[in-house]
């Protein structure tokens, strides 16, 4: 036996001090694992077992129904839609690409875009249920369940869709429904709303959500990891969302969108014994129908970039100079004011000069000398560039605003409510840091400058002339119903202001006004009646003030540059029941265009016989794939 | 029969203890896979296809064990060559499972092989290769440890790449007993110990961690990784739900478990990856302290047992593989239950015998085969092992019994004169210093003497 080689390992070696160290090392680690089971199983084994078994513990909510718009005759406007829609938790699909692939083949969807979608879900909510796809259609979700064995972590839930019974009546009004977004979550407004809810994004359907939504039910239940349920605890019952009965007459609707036809503009029609608002169109409209289960990005891309703004409510979103019909506000104002009285006269030369720049009359060869019920009738500028030179701009602004409720809001249901504009020497200063001109006075008196009003507005101060000098709050909801039709609110009219004026006074305005229509030589004489006695007043508000354009028509100038066209009335004279204002955007004279149209509106509220099924058919903003230039 | 006696020799130096506790575990593997996969035996499931994969390992272990191991010292580098290359291709052409792309395809979707897996073993060979080949008395110096650590850095950082963060973890580890056991110079170890101190103390209380963000060594995920993990009960529906359910599903069994295949938190669903990572956890949950207890004494059973062949091996490179192969399991067991039991953040290390996973039983029942083989042929660096052992001696000694006709031919065959038992300078290691590197082809004529 010869010594072993130093290379080799020896016997002696591999028992050495470190192999001993390894071997303790790892029955220490040995150790400590099994100290841990022993924390967990033995010391804290009841307290785990607890946790195992609440862990099966779920709250799950319950969906409930949204109220339902309706008519002032009770019709319902819109309806809600049972839909399937398909949600996934992310986690528990085991393989995404085949899942998600597999869904897109049997829906027909882009599956990079469902991927992305996907994708989103994992990131951010990996564990709870987030809806893929909405608004399944019978035949997809048969497919869908067909494979139902092959896709892991999906399911279907029931959901329910608003749906408009006609996608193209009042949609302005009526408004839309989208996913909440991230903003509503954060604000105040949308506290008990989860992700992916559907609220109302426009119109009635957002001013009234609070009314419309009711409160989400909850269940209490045991479920195994999936969110299948086991066995259910105990269930708060979900509260439907109360049904709202509109101060809208549908027939005066109709007709209203059948006589806007293709012009862009605004006609309101409204009771000015309560301010209940009858009618309320815009043109040109959109397709509620569009949006029922997502609009697609094509047509809101479409709706967007349409120059003519479809989705704007012109009748409370569109401000506008209100032009001559201004000088119904304006000729009360000076008479509150002691300026004028009704035998006040003055000298139409066809223009008015104040410092080195004349003010013209639209007559430029004068209409001499005019008291106030020719100065109405005729639509005299100059009349009211004087009556304005010696009430001042801020008389003015404050009479209006106290009268008839301009410059501001008055509350009406719909979010996108516009204040206008009244203008005064503080609000130039703050605005344009300057002081006010005598001058720009002059062009407000008759309705034209900075000021700025809704046609809703216009309509206002035609029903406090109307009504005898009492300005309501205009309102849409005439009463709110709960889900078993007890009554939760009623609207009473609520008067704001009552005018202090003598009555004779404004007699003599409806007078004038009254002559407007009726009388030769009125301005608005197209928008008479046979039967029915017509008061209104005519505005043609000019747009631009380049001379250039002075001699031109309507037709022969750019659509931007052409007059709005405004017509405000009531009717009976004597008894005023309904209030019609026209607005037609770039159209030309109120006289002219709008009045006949007011007169078609007034005929068909007092005629119950004509049939609003003859009518035209609504314009509906058309799709134009080609885009938008040079349209204008 | 020449020589009967060398299987008997295999047989004698056998690590009973070894394979006897693998076969526990993987018996444990089957009862605690055949509850979390359903109770089915029929058609293909994750428990008919363990056993099949088992059973494969078995094959493997069974024909490993006819060679010597000593073919892995030269092997090794072409191993390690390819695995490199399958990790790289794994990370550019594999099957991305839960934003990690670590597995290769092979033909249909159910089979896929994990080469990061095959990286770890073949690096152990390697390093034990590489290390048992120099000559170097008192330890490793610094310039020594040059190459070594640049061959457990470049798989590390393949891994880590794929991303698999638990895998280069692990791998770092194993590798840490050879080089103790190789020895590394006590000033060189000193001064390793200080720059670990020195470093940890930068990174946590010096900025250091801000410096390693801001150049992305570090990424934010590790740190929630990390944040989950102190703190699971802060997102309990989210990240931190796998470990609060782990722990659920393991405190639940208390002493003697909920009972076999009445594991609630696995049976609703609860318990996440039931079958691979979070096996123990639905063991521990049916069996309790007592079934999980046992299971990891059978580790500790198998562990000690190899380490033990470690120390009896005569060959520094037998040695060096035996201690990786054991760390590497030791390793993967430790790092799989401190997962689970909400020790350490969670990696997807499975529990080696117990875990669903096909590359992954294989491979380590071929940790096991090899760890045997080497303890099997530790006779061939004794003195004389026949005759030091008196009762094979006897056993070996050719009686008139056993005389069987040959060809006068055979006959005639000289005595190979490199016959360890003809003379003791025929031993291997050769004592010839230059000889060593002819190591191989001698090995060669060595197979050619074996029965």
């Amino acid at each position: 036996m010869s010594e072993p080689h130093e290379q080799t390992f020896d016997q002696g070696h591999a028992n050495s001090g470190w192999l001993l160290f390894i071997k303790i090392a790892m029955t220490a680690v040995f150790s400590v694992l099994v100290l841990r089971l022993w924390f967990l199983q033995i010391a804290e084994g009841e307290k785990h077992l607890e946790r195992s078994r609440s862990n099966q513990f779920r709250m799950s909510q319950i969906p409930t129904s949204r109220g339902i718009i309706m008519d002032r005759n009770g019709q319902a406007l819109v309806e809600n839609e049972v839909v399937f829609d398909l949600s996934v938790v992310p986690r528990n699909v085991p393989d995404p690409e085949a899942v998600v692939g597999e869904l897109a083949r049997l829906t027909g969807q882009r599956a990079d875009a469902l991927m992305g979608r996907f994708n989103e879900f994992l990131r951010e909510r990996p564990y709870s249920p987030s809806v893929l796809l909405r608004g399944l259609s019978r035949a997809d979700l048969a497919l869908v369940e067909s494979r139902r064995h092959e896709l892991d972590g999906v399911s279907v839930q029931l959901n329910s869709v608003r749906k408009p019974l006609r996608g193209d009546f009042a949609p302005h009004l009526i408004g839309y429904m989208g996913e909440i977004s991230q903003e509503q979550l954060d604000g105040q407004d949308y506290a008990d709303y989860s992700r992916g809810e559907l609220v109302g994004k426009s119109g009635l359907e957002e001013g009234l959500e609070g009314l419309l939504h009711g409160q989400k039910g909850q269940r209490q239940m045991t479920v195994d990891s999936k969110g299948r349920m086991l066995e259910e605890l105990s269930i708060d019952y979900p509260q439907p969302g109360y049904d709202v009965r509109l101060t809208i007459d549908s027939r005066m609707q109709r007709v209203a969108q059948a006589l806007l036809g293709e012009q862009a503009g605004a006609i309101v029609v409204m009771d000015p014994r309560n301010f209940e608002i009858l009618a309320l169109a815009s043109s040109p409209m959109f397709n509620l129908a569009d949006f029922v289960g997502g609009i697609s990005k094509e047509r809101w891309g479409s709706l967007n970039e349409d120059p003519f703004t479809p989705m704007q409510n012109r009748a409370v979103n569109g401000q506008y100079s209100p032009g001559s019909t201004f000088k119904i506000a304006v000729s009360l104002a000076a008479l509150a004011e002691g300026v004028i009285t009704p035998e006040t006269r003055f000298n139409c030369a066809g223009a008015l000069r104040l410092g080195n720049h004349s003010f013209r009359c639209w007559n430029r060869h004068g209409h001499g000398h005019v008291d106030l019920h020719n100065s109405l009738k005729l639509s005299c500028d100059v009349y009211y560039y004087e009556v304005g030179r010696r009430l001042g701009v801020d008389k003015l602004a404050s009479r209006v605003r106290e009268f008839f409720g301009l410059g501001q809001t008055l509350g009406l249901e719909l979010r996108t409510e516009k204040a206008g504009l009244v203008p005064d020497q503080d609000w130039k200063m703050r605005r344009y840091q300057r002081p006010w001109n005598q001058g720009e006075t002059l062009p407000v008196s008759i309705g034209q400058g900075y000021l700025l009003t809704t046609p809703l507005q216009v309509a206002q101060y035609t029903a406090v002339v109307a009504n005898g000098g009492t300005l309501y709050r205009p309102h849409l909801v005439k009463e709110v119903v709960d889900f078993d039709g007890r009554l939760v609110h009623n609207s009473t009219p609520e008067v704001i202001n009552q005018m202090s004026i003598k009555p004779e006074y404004l007699n003599v305005v409806r007078k004038g006004l009254e002559a407007v229509v009726n009388d030769p030589g009125g301005t608005g004489r197209r928008g008479r009646l046979p039967d029915v006695r017509v008061a209104g007043k005519t505005g043609t508000t000019q747009t631009v003030s380049l001379e250039r354009y002075q001699g031109f028509s309507a037709a022969n100038r750019p659509y931007k540059l052409r007059d709005h066209a405004w017509f405000t009335s009531y009717a009976p004279a004597d008894d005023p029941e309904v209030v019609v204002t026209v607005l037609l955007e770039h159209s030309g004279g109120g006289g002219a265009k709008s009045a006949p149209i007011a007169s078609k509106v007034l005929a068909a509220y007092f005629d119950k016989t004509i049939d609003t099924n003859l009518m035209p058919p609504y314009q509906v903003q058309p799709d134009r794939p080609g885009g938008w230039e040079g349209e204008l | 029969m020449r020589r009967p006696s060398l299987y008997l020799l295999h047989l004698e130096n056998f690590n009973w203890t070894l394979l006897a506790s693998m076969c526990a575990l993987l018996m444990v593997g089957f009862v605690n896979l055949f509850s979390t996969a359903g109770a089915q035996l029929q058609g293909w499931n994750s428990f008919t296809r363990q056993i099949v994969f088992s059973g494969l390992g078995f094959l493997v272990l069974a024909g490993s064990l006819f060679f010597d191991y000593r073919i892995l010292k030269a092997l090794a580098w072409p191993l390690f060559c390819v695995s490199i290359v399958l990790v790289v291709l794994a990370k550019y052409h594999g099957i991305t499972v839960n934003g990690a792309t670590r597995w290769l395809p092979l033909g249909t979707d159910a089979l896929r092989f994990q080469p990061s897996e095959f990286m770890k073993i073949a690096t152990v060979f390697a390093l034990a290769s590489f290390l048992s080949s120099r000559d170097r008395k008192g330890g490793l110096g610094i310039l020594d440890l040059v190459f070594p650590v640049l061959l457990v850095a470049l798989p590390c950082y393949v891994i880590l790449k794929q991303p698999d963060v638990g895998t280069a973890l692990h791998l770092g580890l194993t590798v840490i007993p050879i080089f103790i056991i190789r020895r590394i110079k006590t000033a060189v170890l000193a001064a390793l110990a200080f720059m670990v101190v020195i470093g940890g103390s930068w990174v946590l209380f010096f900025g250091g961690l801000d410096f390693l963000l801001r150049h992305e060594v570090i990424k934010e995920y590790h740190l929630e990784r990390y944040e989950t993990f102190r703190y699971p009960e802060k997102d309990p529906n989210g990240k931190g739900w796998q470990i609060t359910q782990s722990k659920n599903a393991i405190g639940s069994g208390q002493m003697n478990g909920r009972g076999y295949m009445e594991g609630s938190q696995q049976k609703h669903g609860f318990l996440p990856a039931a079958e691979t990572d979070f096996a123990f956890a639905a063991l521990a949950e049916e069996w309790g302290f007592v079934g999980s207890g046992v299971t990891i004494l059978l580790f500790f059973a198998l562990i000690w047992a190899a380490l033990s062949g470690a120390s009896r091996s005569g060959d520094m490179f037998g040695s060096l593989l035996s201690v990786g192969l054991a760390s590497l399991l030791f390793f993967q067991m430790a790092i799989n239950v401190a997962m689970v039991t909400g020790l350490m953040p969670v990696v997807g290390i499975p529990l080696p015998f117990i875990s669903y996973g096909g590359t992954s039983s294989v491979m380590n029942i071929m940790c096991v085969a090899a760890i045997l083989n080497v303890g099997m042929r530790r006779y061939r660096f004794m003195e004389a092992p026949l005759r030091q052992n008196p009762e094979l001696w006897e056993k070996a000694q050719p009686s008139i019994h056993d005389a069987q006709p040959v060809s006068s031919l055979r006959r005639l065959a000289p005595p190979n004169p490199n016959e360890p038992d003809h003379h003791p300078v025929h031993r291997l290691p050769h004592y010839k210093p230059w000889l060593k590197h002819l190591a191989p082809k001698n090995w060669v004529q060595q197979q050619q003497l074996m029965p």
